[in-house]
């Protein structure tokens, strides 16, 4: 019945099967509208957070999502300001998942923020010395620039492009995208190292408190580098998954290469770095501050596996096998390691973000816990949702791989033309 | 615009912050500024249709692109960036001059008859001059054989304006919505709905002008081409097999695709993208 809207020469499941995909999606989405709901009308006390635990599962996840979604930024400035022109192939899925983290984040945000109402407080009031008011400037104008840059993608859907005015108006603004890309490009560098230099100018945490260069404390920069590995390996593996589901290929394994080198390389700057941020805070900051490096680590169940599992696990193995060209040409390998990428970041986010505020900073504190209420898990559940459905309707409807009817169409050619009922014999 | 901020204070953190943040929203507002209004310079143009032309073709398949010249196996995979406009084509202009004269012949392959004194748009619309200057237009042999019977068919007014490339009329079948390309740009004279042509009208410019249309030696190859893709795009309808050669196109062509691939069919056609 939606075949209109579907492009041509994609082949797309029935409407029916398509409805039961997404029908227990929107169930779990209006369950995450109805837990935000009654956050925002009780307020914050419905959640497990307090004065002391501010940070809890929200931030964890829109650290995670803004890291994960950095893939957007990413291919965009390698497509258009580097001109890695094989990454056209993922770039419109690129821009979907980073709209999805990006609007989800800003969403499960404004709930956090416990008086959205307020939310223009911080453009109007800005703390010009708080990371937290760059990363609030930077993400808002970054989700403007993403919805500029979906807006092409929409237009171009099979039923909208045959109106002239949005065909002209598409055209049009594909041509700004370079711009778009530096803009976000920009914005992103700052934005996710300042989420990384929120934590890192934490003088009063010494778990968290890092030395750097002038103003940004060593997480700025780690948080721009994991960032950069990671939106890759994600957006390699939301590919794989849809691939997978719809028995389709949708991009050349070359650009699969491509992404899995950049990242590795990016992977191993990152673990150099963190290797050495540790080392620092081991032998000089942390004992500086009067604490033993050590001691933070007693705490189960936050023992020192995590930062193995961080560095070497999610960090060291994973580059090695994105650095092999061998490794990576085998699909298994490049996506494992892929996935370990995306473990390690929302690890390093969920250690900066949880285990930070976790851990006692005085001698009389207790060390705390934190479990979030069902509330916070619903709207957790909801912004991932609300993020499978627009990715779903986004697939279903627009042309989010522009390989994939060259690609079907190369498959059709192989086929063996076995004659057809077209012809009457005479 | 810095002391409209509440709280602002001329020093030098606040003029940095703020100064980068409001250049980068001047930016995204200037860039998508500059977009809409080039969009509607463009849309005001007289080359509005030709312009969405070229967008659309851009998102046409290889295939559906390939050069007149290459299916007549002067050059070998040679895709038009011309949005088939041979007007201004250099390499369009040489190879004509290497031809030899060829005498008009009626063309038949697969049960298709081509007039020779006809010319035909790669769309599958032909364009007949008549003595009085206007041109008759209708759907070619094989778009015949492709539609069948419309289950609606929507043609211009007399007075309308046609646009080369621009939408003729619109052809309603099976469940597909098909727009025809016009092969020339005039008005509109009369419609003929029921006989073989469907426009009779007034071109702007002299017929010899509109070298996009295919003629003479090119029009085998080219239905030979478009044959071909119906056969490929057919075996993969889960239909079985049946003769691959030596017969006629049947008239029923969208029995033998289910409605999803029909739908496709008719957009590779009629260069729907």
């Amino acid at each position: 019945m939606d075949r209109h809207l579907i492009s041509r020469g994609l082949d797309r499941t029935s409407f029916f099967r398509f409805s039961l995909w997404i029908l227990p999606w929107l169930g779990i989405l209006s369950f995450g509208v109805y837990s935000a709901f009654v956050c925002l009308w009780h307020g914050l006390n419905r959640t497990n957070m307090d004065n002391r635990f501010a940070f809890g599962l929200w931030i964890f996840l829109d650290l995670t999502v803004i890291a994960l979604g950095a893939g957007a930024f990413f291919t965009g400035f390698l497509l258009y300001i580097l001109r890695k022109k094989e990454l056209k192939s993922v770039i419109n899925s690129a821009v979907v998942i980073g709209l999805i983290c990006y609007s989800g984040a800003v969403a499960v945000l404004a709930v956090d923020v416990g008086q959205p109402l307020r939310a223009w407080f911080t453009f109007w009031h800005p703390n010009v010395h708080s990371m937290l008011t760059e990363v609030t400037f930077c993400i808002s104008c970054y989700l403007c620039v993403l919805l500029i840059e979906y807006l092409p993608i929409v237009l171009k859907n099979r039923k909208l492009r045959r109106i002239p005015s949005f065909l002209v108006f598409e055209f049009e603004m594909h041509k700004l995208m370079y711009v778009l890309a530096g803009v976000g490009t920009f914005l992103s560098f700052f934005h996710q190292g300042s989420l990384g230099g929120l934590y890192g100018v934490l003088e009063g945490r010494p778990f968290a408190f890092r030395e750097g260069i002038a103003i940004w404390p060593s997480t700025f920069f780690l948080f721009i580098v994991s960032a950069v590995a990671a939106g890759p390996c994600f957006l390699m593996l939301v590919i794989s998954f849809v691939s997978r589901v719809s028995r389709k290929i949708l991009v050349s394994s070359a650009v699969f290469n491509l992404l899995g080198r950049v990242s590795g390389i990016c992977l191993a700057v990152y673990v150099l770095l963190k290797a050495i941020d540790t080392l620092i805070w081991l032998n000089r900051t942390s004992p500086a501050l009067g604490s033993h490096p050590f001691d933070f680590y007693a705490w189960e169940p936050f023992g020192s596996w995590i930062l193995f599992a961080e560095i070497v696990v999610c960090g060291l193995l994973p580059a090695v096998v994105l650095l092999s060209s061998r490794l990576r040409e085998r699909r298994p390998w490049l996506l494992g390691a892929a996935f370990f990428v995306c473990l390690g970041v929302a690890l390093n986010r969920f250690v900066m973000t949880i285990q930070t505020l976790a851990l006692p900073t005085l001698p009389f504190d207790p060390f705390l816990n934190y479990w979030p209420s069902w509330e916070e898990v619903g709207t957790f559940l909801g912004m991932i949702a609300y993020g499978v459905l627009v990715y779903s309707v986004s697939y279903r409807y627009l042309n989010l791989f522009p390989e994939e009817r060259r690609v079907a169409g190369h498959v059709s050619e192989a086929v063996e033309a076995s004659g057809s009922p077209l012809v009457r014999t005479t | 615009m810095f002391p409209g901020v509440h709280g602002f204070h001329w020093e030098f953190g606040h003029l940095l912050f703020l100064g980068i943040f409001f250049t980068v929203v001047l930016v995204i507002l200037g860039a998508s500024s500059l977009g809409f209004a080039h969009s509607i310079r463009r849309l005001r143009s007289e080359r509005r249709e030709q312009f969405v032309w070229e967008q659309q073709f851009e998102d046409l398949t290889p295939d559906e692109k390939a050069c007149r010249h290459a299916m007549t196996g002067e050059l070998k995979g040679r895709i038009c960036p011309n949005a088939f406009d041979c007007n201004d084509c250099s390499t369009h202009a040489s190879l004509l001059e290497k031809r030899s004269v060829e005498k008009p012949e009626t063309v038949e392959i697969a049960g298709l008859r081509y007039h020779p004194q006809r010319r035909y748009h790669r769309g599958h619309t032909w364009l007949e001059e008549l003595d009085d200057g206007t041109v008759l237009i209708g759907p070619d042999e094989f778009a015949r054989r492709l539609i069948g019977q419309p289950d609606r068919l929507v043609l211009p007014k007399p007075g309308d304006r046609l646009v080369a490339n621009g939408v003729a009329w619109t052809v309603h079948k099976s469940g597909a919505d098909v727009r025809v390309l016009a092969p020339v740009t005039g008005e509109v004279l009369e419609s003929g709905e029921g006989q073989e042509w469907y426009l009779r009208v007034r071109p702007d410019s002299p017929i010899g002008e509109a070298k996009h249309l295919l003629s003479g030696s090119e029009i085998g190859p080219w239905i030979r081409h478009e044959l071909e893709r119906l056969q490929r795009q057919a075996s993969l309808s889960e239909v079985g097999s049946a003769l691959a050669d030596g017969g006629e196109l049947v008239d029923t062509v969208s029995q033998a695709f289910d409605k999803r691939r029909w739908d496709h069919v008719c957009s590779s056609y009629f260069l729907q993208p």
